[in-house]
């Protein structure tokens, strides 16, 4: 009895025990279901990743590989050929504190870099307050393992990337340079800095306008003939007059931009865009353009060049006296200042200050360059004022701006702006109106004559058609104008028949050398290259040589 | 049965945190290849960048000319060679393997 009285509380509490686990049991049963779950959905997936290929997209990923960043993008001329490019290099340090032997150190490395003084060598290696100093920037792979084989303890390398120019001096003075922290500090560097360094993040390349090759044979040119008439400078400009795309650029003397520091001012001086020189004769084109546009003269019309002639008291002489009347192509042709002067001044301040505004030069150049001038350009307005400019006096301006504005004559009357940045094809340049159709179809056939009948006869290529304008401007000096310094130059515009490229070349102050026959002009000094340009670019530019074709058959050839 | 259960459960378990640490010791060296990679990438592009300089230097207008005066006797507005004097001038093609 008593055992059964034990009994029965017992089974009655296991029972409401069991009763009370009876939910948790429930509640375990369904979190084991839920992880069971859970590892399910973990275990199809492991065995549906390790089926598949490619479970995360891996080659996906390689298909587009990251792009090659870098600080500056490299700089391309149009047809690819690279111009500018960031390359690794190294810069040879030292930790003085670790620097065993300074003397010892130095000689050796003097041996190597016979450049590095050994006084600043050693100064820089015993500097034991500082950490780290800086012995030489710029080294190459070759050069950085000529240091390590020498062995030297506390010398050591800090990679670095350096800007180069792998064709050297070839348009240096376009591309300019950047400095050893790849800062940008002249030319295309710096005129584009910040499209350069966008497309080095993105690994882009940026294209300019210019040909290496037309590049190469105008620095040719362009320098044979400094040398040979003794000049103290030149510059020349090839356009794509119908794009405004910058084919050449020349600067002379040459500068190779892998080491700016090395040449001087005058070196450095880019003479195509900033320097601004009195144009002369090459600026009669618009006097003459404009007279015709406001329809102040006819083309048969003739000018007295003979009587000697004054404005304001001020004589206007020609640079050879002539002994008959010329008409307004024998005045380009022959190139009379005093037919320029009269005709300048029927033209008028007002409308002189006008076309000159819209043929863009009275403002500096919107080419990509940082260098490009702003002209010197009073424009006062008296009537010898007037009468100067209309033979180029009186007025400074950098070449490429005269290059632009004999952008005219290849467009029907519309200036393009020069570029030197490629265009893509079906971008077309604005144009600004400033001549009509007819009358650049008149200057053509008068700037055609100037070459195969006047002062331009040395330009002259068989078969290219050669349009242009000699300038023979003496600078100005202390006691006025110095007929001993002359700024001689050539503006072409070429095929005559189908305008198209543009070729401005200057040279400052050549010599009256036996090579120009004696004499300094234009004529004699710059017209020969810009035709010896033309013809090696012709080919370059698909332009296909007709030698039959005369220049009667030029366009407006009637109107002489 | 329902003491087998908690046993292979534990297995299981064991199982699945030892592939997990294998999978997460992969995933490290994984790792360390892809930066291994990627510096041998990015060194590569440093060489072609170099070469590519090395080229155009090679390819410069004023190069080639002056190798063409000096092999071929070609001036800029010279005459052209005939294309049989180029190929005399010129060392023979390498042959087809």
């Amino acid at each position: 009895m008593k055992p059964h009285a034990r009994v029965e509380p017992n089974a009655e509490s296991a029972e409401g025990r069991a009763v009370e686990a009876a939910p948790a049991r429930g509640a375990i049963r369904m979190l084991a279901l839920c992880l069971f779950a859970a590892f399910l959905l973990l275990g199809g997936r492991a065995v549906q990743l390790a089926l598949r290929e490619d479970p995360l997209g891996a080659s996906a990923a390689a298909a587009q590989p990251a792009p090659d960043i870098v600080i500056r993008a490299d700089l391309t001329d149009r047809n690819g050929a690279l111009l500018a490019t960031d390359i690794s290099g190294y810069a040879l340090t030292a930790q003085p504190a670790r620097v065993w032997n300074p003397r010892e150190t130095a000689q050796r490395l003097r041996t190597l870099f016979p450049d590095l003084e050994e006084a600043a060598l050693l100064r820089r290696l015993t500097e034991r307050n500082r950490a780290l100093v800086y012995l030489r920037r710029g080294l190459t792979p070759p050069q950085r393992a000529a240091v390590l084989d020498l062995g030297l303890a506390g010398i050591g390398f800090e990679e670095e990337e350096r800007r180069v120019y792998p064709n050297g001096a070839l348009a240096g003075h376009v591309l300019g340079f950047a400095d050893r922290d790849l800062n940008a500090l002249a030319g295309v560097e710096r005129g584009l800095d910040a499209r350069i360094r966008a497309a080095g993040e993105t690994g882009a390349r940026v294209r300019l306008s210019l040909d290496v090759r037309v590049q190469h044979a105008v620095e040719q040119e362009l320098a044979r003939a400094g040398r040979a008439t003794r000049a103290k400078g030149g510059a020349a400009v090839v356009l794509d007059a119908r794009t405004g795309e910058t084919l050449a650029l020349a600067s002379w003397p040459a500068l190779d931009p892998n080491f700016p520091g090395a040449a001087s001012d005058a070196v450095r001086l880019n003479r195509a865009a900033a320097a601004r020189f009195e144009m002369g004769s090459t600026i009669k084109p618009f006097t003459v353009a404009i007279a015709l546009e406001e329809r102040l003269t006819r083309p048969r019309e003739r000018f007295d060049v003979v009587t000697p002639y004054a404005v304001s008291g001020r004589p206007i002489r020609d640079l050879h006296p002539f002994d008959a009347p010329l008409s307004l192509a024998e005045v380009l042709a022959e190139s009379s200042n005093v037919g320029a002067a009269q005709i300048a001044l029927r033209i008028g301040a007002a409308r002189q200050r006008d076309y000159f505004a819209r043929l863009g030069l009275l403002r500096a150049s919107p080419i990509e360059l940082p260098e490009s001038a702003a002209p010197i350009a009073p424009m006062r307005g008296d009537p010898l004022s007037v009468a100067v400019l209309g033979y180029g006096h009186g007025m400074a301006n950098s070449l490429i701006s005269v290059a632009e504005a004999y952008t005219v004559f290849a467009n029907d009357g519309a200036r393009v702006a020069p570029t030197l940045l490629a265009r893509d094809p079906g971008d077309a340049a604005p144009r600004t109106p400033v001549f009509s159709p007819e009358t650049t179809h008149v200057l053509i056939g008068m700037l055609r004559g100037a070459v195969t009948h006047g002062t331009g006869e040395h330009a002259d290529v068989p078969g290219l058609e050669i349009a242009g304008k000699t300038g023979s401007a003496e600078k100005p000096g202390a006691a006025g104008y110095d007929p001993d310094r002359m700024l001689s130059s050539f503006a072409a515009v070429f095929p005559a028949s189908n305008p198209r490229y543009v070729i401005v070349l200057a040279l400052d102050e050549p010599a009256r050398t036996e090579a120009a026959g004696g004499q300094a002009t234009g004529g004699a000094t710059a017209a020969p290259p810009v035709g010896r340009i033309a013809a090696r670019i012709a080919p370059l530019l698909g332009l296909r040589v007709e030698p039959r074709r005369s220049a009667q058959d030029a366009p407006g050839g009637d109107d002489l | 049965m329902k003491r087998w259960f908690p046993i292979a459960a534990v297995v299981v378990i064991l199982l699945l945190a030892a592939g997990l640490y294998k999978a997460k010791m992969d995933a490290v060296a994984a790792r360390a290849r892809v930066a291994d990679l990627r510096e041998s990438i990015s060194e590569t592009r440093r060489d072609v960048r170099a070469l590519r300089a090395e080229v155009a230097h090679l390819e410069s207008p004023a190069r080639v000319e002056a190798l063409a005066q000096q092999q071929l006797g070609l001036s800029p507005g010279g005459e052209s060679l005939p294309l049989s004097a180029l190929d005399a001038a010129l060392p023979p093609p390498e042959p087809p393997e």
